[in-house]
């Protein structure tokens, strides 16, 4: 049995005490973040970055990893109890979550979407133990173009796919690909955009950027708002949250599905937990005999995102650890991560560092565990977080970025970088503008390059290469229908508003 | 049904169309190579190029859309500038702890009412806590105070 054999070598990495320790700290971590809104588990995991280049790489990965999976189950605390999301992906949950706290029934609440989303991620690691290597022992035989046509796909699904203007998501990718042309460049030598700056030579920082556009820009836009309610103190029990009987009827199918969708749209290049969540409270309300009952208070409302936006958080290490392509901007960062510990993600991921790999899935479970263990009995630890005002949190917080980016390759210049970014991350957020496109397009974008020049290389300029191969060919096609699919859907609303002489 | 123009989006918009034709001009300052090898400048072009032609459409669709309210905020953008550029200009010169108490000062000007008492409190907290992870636990090359 192979698979148990390998199992067992991402048990000694996971259950090594350096394995469980940053574990740990990373969901805590995770939690934490996910609880305080404002702060996303993006902000988190560039700010943990630096401070992991200490860890061996399979450690690091484990530590970053349990922030992102960490913060799925802190977003449904704010959001039930103050009707603000912690996290973009527990928005859904806000709906239903927030009514019961005003029945009352905040404990049942939270009590649901904990063990929903742990459910959900049990569920979607199961489907990476079996697709990841399965995904990159047929990815072993790509080319350039099809590596090409993929990331393209990615971008173009992440742009389409995201809230708000396609237009504006796929400028923000194309900005992004900008942006990551200034450096050397890896084929030629030459450089390129760095206007003379040395310390534009090895381009522009990751962490900089991150941390700009989702930290310094997130605060911001924080500051600039009116003030949030503060939070009533509610008197939360264990006992207060085991829902009763009745309650738990028929919930178990709710879960299921909810981290099928998960889990599934998890896996998809451009997609992450916030949609997922959406389209399994979507679809959990269609299927419902009484649908009138969502957004009143109902507790598969709560049970159908939650289960989803975490087994989708799993599931989205698919692509990453199978192709090297991530399917949205944590992964992204993630991925930067890697890149930045020494090792080249792609199919041979599985194979040549399969402590790497087997790993990370056993602490996947561990993880779940654990976050089990912090959600239900120290849930009244997490709502007092809630109460840290935010005139200490915001200073502490620009001075972790600060000090976080510094680090990363001691260089004054990159806080100047953070602070542009986080400008200009402000008046992204402001203009509705979304900038988890643009990160993703830093990313690949110079991934893209070499794939391209090396595809139109091998192919003497030929560009029919790209549809040359089966893989490539798909994954094209796949990127037209994601292009046309907006533009039909706002054809069709135009006809619709028309229709309605509204608006 | 006649909206007013949103100008914000529009010159957003127009903005990124100029980085657009910026990349464009500065990329074809690069060896363009040929499709067969391709140089240095041949990508950016593309991507400049298609970055102008989405501004272009961006133009197009945000001409009528909804204004944005409480757009300029004045206030925190200038004090948390001047408390990076105060933590960037001390950090190699005066050390972490001067770094650090400029900066949690200054941008807790951001906010009114302004509470003296605890910014000062975290601004101690905070530079205790970065000496002893970042300076002692991480090794990172500065020190407390620097004389």
């Amino acid at each position: 049995m192979d698979i148990l054999h390998n199992l067992a070598l991402g048990a000694e990495v996971a259950f090594s005490w350096q394995g469980l320790l940053f574990c740990f700290v990373g969901v805590l971590v995770g939690t934490f973040v996910g609880v305080l809104p404002g702060i996303g588990p993006l902000a988190a995991i560039s700010l943990a970055l630096p401070m992991t280049y200490y860890l061996s790489p399979p450690i690091a990965l484990i530590m970053l990893a349990g922030i992102f999976y960490g913060a799925q189950y802190g977003g449904s605390i704010a959001a039930i109890l103050l009707n603000l999301p912690g996290t973009a992906s527990a928005a859904v949950t806000c709906i239903d979550g927030n009514q019961m706290t005003k029945q009352g029934r905040a404990g049942v609440a939270l009590f649901t979407a904990a063990i929903s989303s742990f459910c959900g991620g049990i569920v979607a690691i199961f489907m990476v133990l079996g697709f990841t290597p399965m995904i990159a022992s047929f990815a072993m035989d790509f080319g350039s173009m099809d590596y090409f046509s993929i990331m393209l796909l990615g971008l173009v699904a992440a742009s389409t796919l995201s809230v708000g203007s396609p237009l504006k998501g796929m400028t923000m990718v194309m900005l992004g690909i900008a942006l990551g042309l200034v450096g050397t460049d890896d084929t030629s030598g030459t450089e390129r955009f760095t206007f003379g700056a040395l310390a534009l030579s090895d381009g522009i920082s990751l962490v900089a950027l991150a941390m700009g556009l989702f930290g310094v820009g997130e605060i911001l836009a924080n500051l600039g708002q009116e003030k949030r309610a503060p939070l009533k103190a509610s008197g939360l029990t264990f006992k207060s949250m085991l829902p009763k009987r009745h309650e738990w009827q028929g919930l178990w199918k709710t879960i299921l599905r909810g981290s099928g969708i998960g889990a599934f749209v998890g896996a998809l290049p451009g997609s992450g937990p916030a949609i997922a969540a959406f389209m399994a409270y979507a679809s959990e309300k269609k299927l419902a005999r009484n649908p009138e009952k969502f957004g009143q208070g109902e507790l598969r409302g709560v049970a159908s995102p939650e289960s989803a936006n975490n087994a989708a958080v799993q599931a989205a290490f698919i692509p990453t650890l199978s192709l090297g392509i991530p399917g949205d901007a944590v992964m992204a960062v993630l991925l930067g991560a890697m890149i930045l510990h020494g090792i080249s993600p792609g199919p041979e991921l599985v194979t040549s560092n399969p402590e790497m790999f087997w790993g990370l899935v056993v602490s996947f479970g561990v993880g779940n565990i654990m976050l089990l263990v912090l959600n239900l009995p120290l849930i009244r630890v997490w709502v007092r977080m809630l109460s840290i005002p935010y005139h200490v949190l915001y200073p502490a917080m620009l001075f972790f970025i600060c000090i976080g980016v510094f680090s990363v390759r001691s260089s004054v210049f990159d806080i100047y970088t953070a602070l542009f970014f986080g400008v200009i991350g402000y008046f992204l957020i402001r203009l509705r503008f979304p900038a988890a496109p643009l990160l993703l397009g830093f990313i690949l974008g110079p991934m893209m390059e070499v794939h391209f020049r090396r595809a139109l290389l091998l192919s003497r300029g030929d560009y029919w290469t790209f549809f040359d191969s089966i893989p490539s060919t798909v994954f094209l096609i796949l990127t037209a229908l994601f292009l046309v699919l907006p533009l039909w859907a706002a054809f069709r609303k135009r006809t619709a508003r028309t229709a309605n002489l509204g608006d | 049904m006649a909206r007013s123009i949103n100008w914000l989006q529009v010159c957003a918009a127009l903005l990124l169309g100029l980085l657009g034709l910026y990349v464009i001009v500065q990329g074809s300052g690069y060896d363009m190579g040929s499709l067969r090898r391709m140089g240095p400048g041949f990508f950016p072009v593309m991507i400049g190029s298609v970055l102008v032609l989405f501004a272009v459409l961006l133009v197009l669709e945000v001409w009528h859309s909804e204004k944005e309210k409480n757009f300029w905020i004045p206030r925190p953008i200038l004090t948390i500038t001047a408390g990076f550029v105060a933590f960037a200009a001390l950090l190699e010169r005066a050390g972490l702890v001067p770094a650090t108490v400029a900066l949690v000062l200054l941008v807790s000007l951001a906010e009114k009412p302004v509470r003296p008492v605890a910014a000062v409190a975290t601004a101690v907290g905070l530079s205790v806590l970065g000496v002893l992870v970042f300076v002692y636990g991480f090794g990172i090359p500065v020190s407390a105070f620097e004389w």
